[in-house]
């Protein structure tokens, strides 16, 4: 388990992380969301142990990551701009991990480079872009360790690519003890993989919530109320976050139990009704509305 | 893994990425070691025949201890230094490097072996690679192979030193321009505040020596004393203090280099300095000795010298600190702002310059109490000048100067007196600075004056060295006389304390008559010519050679000992070292040998055999310089002129009777002789002489 207290770091004038207290669970897949500038690489570089925090507390596992070369066997860290030798190639790499971490598998290096497509001998530095951020998150993977730190990993990787990549980690959670955190500042590129995302901006955190948790409060709801009083009763009587009718249909955003929506909507004869699933972006939207913010502005 | 696997792993990765380095390195080496080595030897197995194996070592030796060398294995330092730890000026690499399980002390030895290992391999193999062309040649014997090894411990020791600074410079810094500049910094800091200090003492105290320190420099900056270790002569002395000082360097800046490694800011990337705390610290400390030195070189060109220091040392601090501040943040706005580190630059620069413009330390003054002093030195050029030491005593001092200050003298209430005369002629004249300086540049034809240098070497284990310029006054004269006239003094200043007669192999006598010739004499003679030269001249007191004409002159020749180093061999070839020894007109023993041996030495020139004498001298009485000049042929007036010759050739001596002012040559009756020049003791005599040619009469 990852815990973080108040943590900050100043650079010069510009405050990149600004107290932030998060729990990242084990054998998770993690996300942290945030616009350019949020913070996410600074706390995930806090993370692995490559910055040192201004204030706050960082353990994994109970134990600090700075300087702290035990803990970080178990810690691998994909910033988002990896860093390969010059000329080196995939097997280079794989060999120098394999000094520094244990547990390295150097067999899966070579299967995984196998099943994508990669050249294990080629030099890295005449991939494409995609090509060196899946040969990064292969090597990464291979490494064994418990947690995996990912900046911006899926950016630049095709769509084929990037669900394979997400199998993988899916692959890997449900198979060993392991918990990827995955930072972007694309929502939808973490909703279909993380089990929990944490939403900075501005250098602090807005929420950090397990999805299937937000999932099961609120809820999309469509339908045709042919009695338009009706509609009116229905609106006032569920907890609506946001509601659009176009023609005759009603959209509703609306929290509380999916079951007790359905009947209420069930109450007013509806001639068509259906919950229909809720984007992370749309989860956002009712969660962070609380405490003020407009999540469309923080994502365009 | 175990630590001991991944270092050797991480060694050898780099040494494969930085393949390209030690070839360049290897390729270096090979140029000044093995090629230069192969190149001097063939071309010096012809040279020298009759000494071959002499001739074959000492060149390989030379090879060895060529300066280029000592170039190469620095330059390495700074090579090898950005080669391995350039990862913390990039982002990407810094977080690779980082985020490996491991300390930073770890990384740091990972990385500082293996830019060792890119040095040491080439090295190495370059130096066999000279061994085995020294063996061919036959140049190899024990005291070259111990050279071999002493340089290669100096090399090894050196390039740890200057590229754990060169590391050291890295990690202090953000960018390739600031560690360059910091690289720089950490090399010739030492050197330049030095420089400013002994400059600042130069322009503003008319009394200190600073030639005393020469050695202290050295030390200054790594690469200075590295390739002076390399190429002095040793002793076993100084041998010992270049390793110890190396040694001593290299592991604290080793040790330093793991220090600030352990709490760099990963984020330093791309920032001039790393740690922006330092950022004011290393402005002032830089800044400031930087504006001094280079307003002080400004201001010697101008007149009033005082004035443009400060306007100088001002605008530069302020230059320079827009250029440093600018360096720091990149923004031209916050360059021009003021900042506090400015203000504490011009604030310590008025300070200095205030101090040193009023002497708050009384420097120019200085006379400690007597109790306080332990023993004393003086050196007057106008006696001790006269002499040339053997070589051999004053080898380890870079002047006569320094050779003379350090022999010091425990009765001492003399030359002390004589200090305070001077310390009391410089707190009497305010204007003593520019007295100094005006006399010293236009020459005060009017006014003799006379340089003394004194050493004070005190209980306390410091010793104070200071020179003065006060006019010749009787009483300062007798002062000289009575210090010359003690013997402890005389033993330390007279060359013949110090000259090994055995080691002299000719002796040429030059007098009125004839010049150079050479002395036929046997071994015994000549020892006992020597002695009772040494005799003589010893017993001499100061009154008498103040007064003395001087009939001529003993030139000893030596064969001076090859240059010999700490491990025996010689650095080059024989060679002739020779010394001029005075021989006054009551030195009758000295002469009636020289006589006997068939070099008679007059104490004075027929004048039947003088045609005519030409007086010349220059005026100042209409205010202007005016060339006079007066030939005389009757025979009184060369008689007369005869009378008072004096055989010298440049001025000696304090309270000197001889007019230095009026140049005097002879014309021989035998045209076929050289014209000789000589001075004139000053006597009623030559009143009416002398009037003459003040009058300008040039007929």
């Amino acid at each position: 388990m990852i815990k973080t207290e108040g943590l900050c770091k100043r650079f010069g004038s510009l405050q990149a992380v600004d107290h932030i207290s998060l729990t990242i669970e084990d054998n998770s897949i993690f996300g942290l969301a945030g616009t350019n500038g949020a913070g996410k690489s600074t706390f995930l570089r806090m993370l692995a142990g490559v910055l040192k925090p201004d204030e706050g507390k960082i353990s994994v596992d109970g134990e600090p990551v700075f300087e702290n070369p035990a803990v970080k066997e178990e810690i691998f860290f994909l910033p988002d701009t990896a860093y390969f030798f010059p000329n080196a190639s995939i097997a280079d790499m794989e060999e120098y991990y394999a000094a520094y971490y244990p547990r390295y598998d150097r067999k899966k290096v070579k299967s995984l480079t196998e099943k994508v497509g990669l050249e294990y001998k080629r030099k890295i530095s005449t991939f494409s872009k995609g090509m060196k951020r899946q040969a990064a998150l292969i090597l990464g993977i291979s490494a064994g360790t418990k947690y995996l730190f990912c900046d911006e990993t899926f950016d630049g990787l095709d769509p084929v690519m990037r669900q394979a990549a997400k199998s993988l980690l899916a692959y890997e959670v449900a198979n060993r003890s392991f918990s990827p955190i995955i930072a972007s500042h694309n929502l939808r590129e973490l909703e279909d993989i993380c089990d929990h995302v944490g939403l900075l901006h501005k250098g602090g955190v807005l929420l950090s919530k397990d999805i299937e948790e937000m999932k099961e409060n609120i809820h999309k709801v469509q339908c045709v109320i042919p009695d338009e009083k009706d509609e009116e009763e229905l609106l006032k009587e569920l907890q609506v976050v946001k509601s659009e009718k176009r023609l005759s249909l009603l959209t509703m955003v609306v929290r509380g139990d999916r079951e007790e929506i359905m009947r209420k909507i069930q109450r007013r004869n509806p001639l068509f009704a259906e919950a229909i699933p809720l984007t992370l972006e749309e989860i956002f939207i009712s969660e962070t509305e609380v405490a003020g913010y407009d999540i469309k502005k923080l994502f365009t | 893994m175990t630590s001991r696997n991944y270092l050797l792993k991480t060694i050898g990765g780099n040494i494969r990425r930085n393949f390209w380095l030690m070839i360049l390195f290897f390729l270096a080496f090979l140029v000044v070691m093995p090629a230069s080595t192969l190149t001097a030897l063939d071309g010096a197995k012809y040279i020298d025949t009759t000494n071959f194996t002499v001739n074959m070592t000492n060149t390989f030796i030379q090879c060895i201890r060529s300066s280029l060398v000592q170039v190469i294995v620095a330059g390495c330092g700074a090579l090898a230094a950005l080669s391995v730890f350039f990862y913390l000026y990039s982002q990407e690499k810094t977080d690779f490097y980082h985020s490996l399980p491991m300390r930073r002390e770890g990384l740091f030895m990972a990385q500082f072996l293996s830019g060792f290992s890119l040095f040491l391999i080439p090295y190495v193999l370059n130096l066999l690679l000279t061994l085995a062309i020294g063996l061919v040649y036959g140049a190899v014997n024990q005291t070259a192979l111990s050279i071999l090894v002493i340089h290669t411990l100096l090399a090894v020791i050196y390039f740890l030193a200057i590229y754990g600074a060169a590391v050291l410079a890295i990690l202090l810094t953000g960018n390739l321009f600031t560690g360059t500049l910091g690289f720089m910094t950490l090399m010739f800091y030492g050197p330049i505040l030095y420089m400013t200090f002994t400059r600042l003492n130069a322009r503003f105290f008319e009394t200190i020596v600073q030639e005393m320190d020469y050695d202290f420099g050295i030390f200054l900056s790594p690469l200075i004393a590295y390739i002076s270790g390399g190429t002095v002569d040793w002793t076993w002395k100084s041998l010992c203090i270049y390793f110890l000082y190396g040694v001593v360097l290299a592991l604290v800046v080793i040790l330093a280099d793991i220090l600030v490694y352990r709490i760099r800011p990963s984020e330093s990337f791309h920032k001039a300095i790393a740690f922006k705390k330092l950022e004011p610290v290393i402005k002032v400390c830089g800044i400031l000795p930087l504006s001094l030195l280079c307003a002080l070189y400004f201001s010697g060109y101008m007149y009033n010298q005082f004035f443009w220091m400060v306007i100088g040392a001002v605008v530069l601090t302020l230059i320079f600190s827009m250029i440093f501040d600018f360096l720091c943040n990149m923004d031209i706005r916050m360059a021009l702002k003021p900042k506090v580190s400015t203000g504490v630059i011009l604030a310590v620069l008025i300070l200095i310059l205030g101090g040193y413009r009023t002497d708050i330390t009384g420097v120019d003054t200085f006379l400690p109490d007597e109790e306080k002093v332990a023993s004393m030195s003086l050196y007057l050029p106008s006696v001790s000048g006269q002499f040339q030491y053997p070589e051999s005593s004053v080898t380890e001092s870079p002047t006569y100067t320094t050779f003379s200050l350090k022999q010091w003298v425990e009765d001492f209430q003399e030359i002390y007196a004589l200090a305070e005369k001077s310390v009391e002629y410089v707190r009497n004249h305010e204007a003593y600075a520019s007295d100094v300086q005006s006399l010293r540049e236009n020459g005060d034809p009017e006014q003799t004056m006379v340089m003394i240098y004194i050493g004070y070497h005190m209980k306390s284990g410091q010793d104070v060295y200071r020179m003065y310029y006060i006019p010749e006054t009787e009483e300062l004269v007798e002062n000289i006389g009575r210090v010359y006239d003690t013997w402890e003094y005389r033993e330390k200043i007279l060359p013949t304390s110090y000259i090994d007669t055995e080691k002299i192999e000719n002796i040429y006598t030059y007098s009125f008559t004839e010049s150079g010739k050479a002395l036929t004499l046997s071994d015994e003679n000549q020892e006992r010519l020597l002695k009772t030269y040494q005799e003589e001249l010893e017993n001499m007191t100061f009154d008498q050679s103040r007064r003395e004409k001087q009939v001529g002159w003993l030139e000893l020749q030596e064969k001076a000992e090859p240059e010999i180093s700490a491990m025996g061999y010689s650095v080059n070839s024989t060679y002739t070292y020779s010394y001029n020894l005075p021989v006054y007109a009551s030195f009758e023993k000295t002469r009636a040998m020289l006589e006997k041996l068939g070099n008679p030495m007059a104490d004075s020139i027929e004048p039947d055999q003088v045609e005519s004498i030409l007086l010349s001298r220059y005026s100042y009485e209409s205010g202007e310089e005016q060339y006079l000049e007066k030939e005389y042929r009757t025979e009184e007036d060369i008689e007369k002129l005869l009378a008072q010759a004096t055989f010298r050739d440049e001025r000696f001596t304090v309270g000197s009777h001889v007019n230095y002012q009026v140049s005097c040559e002879i014309t021989w009756k035998d045209s076929k002789k050289d014209k000789i020049a000589f001075y004139i003791f000053e006597d009623s005599s030559l009143t009416d002489i002398l009037e003459q040619l003040n009058q300008g009469n040039t007929d």
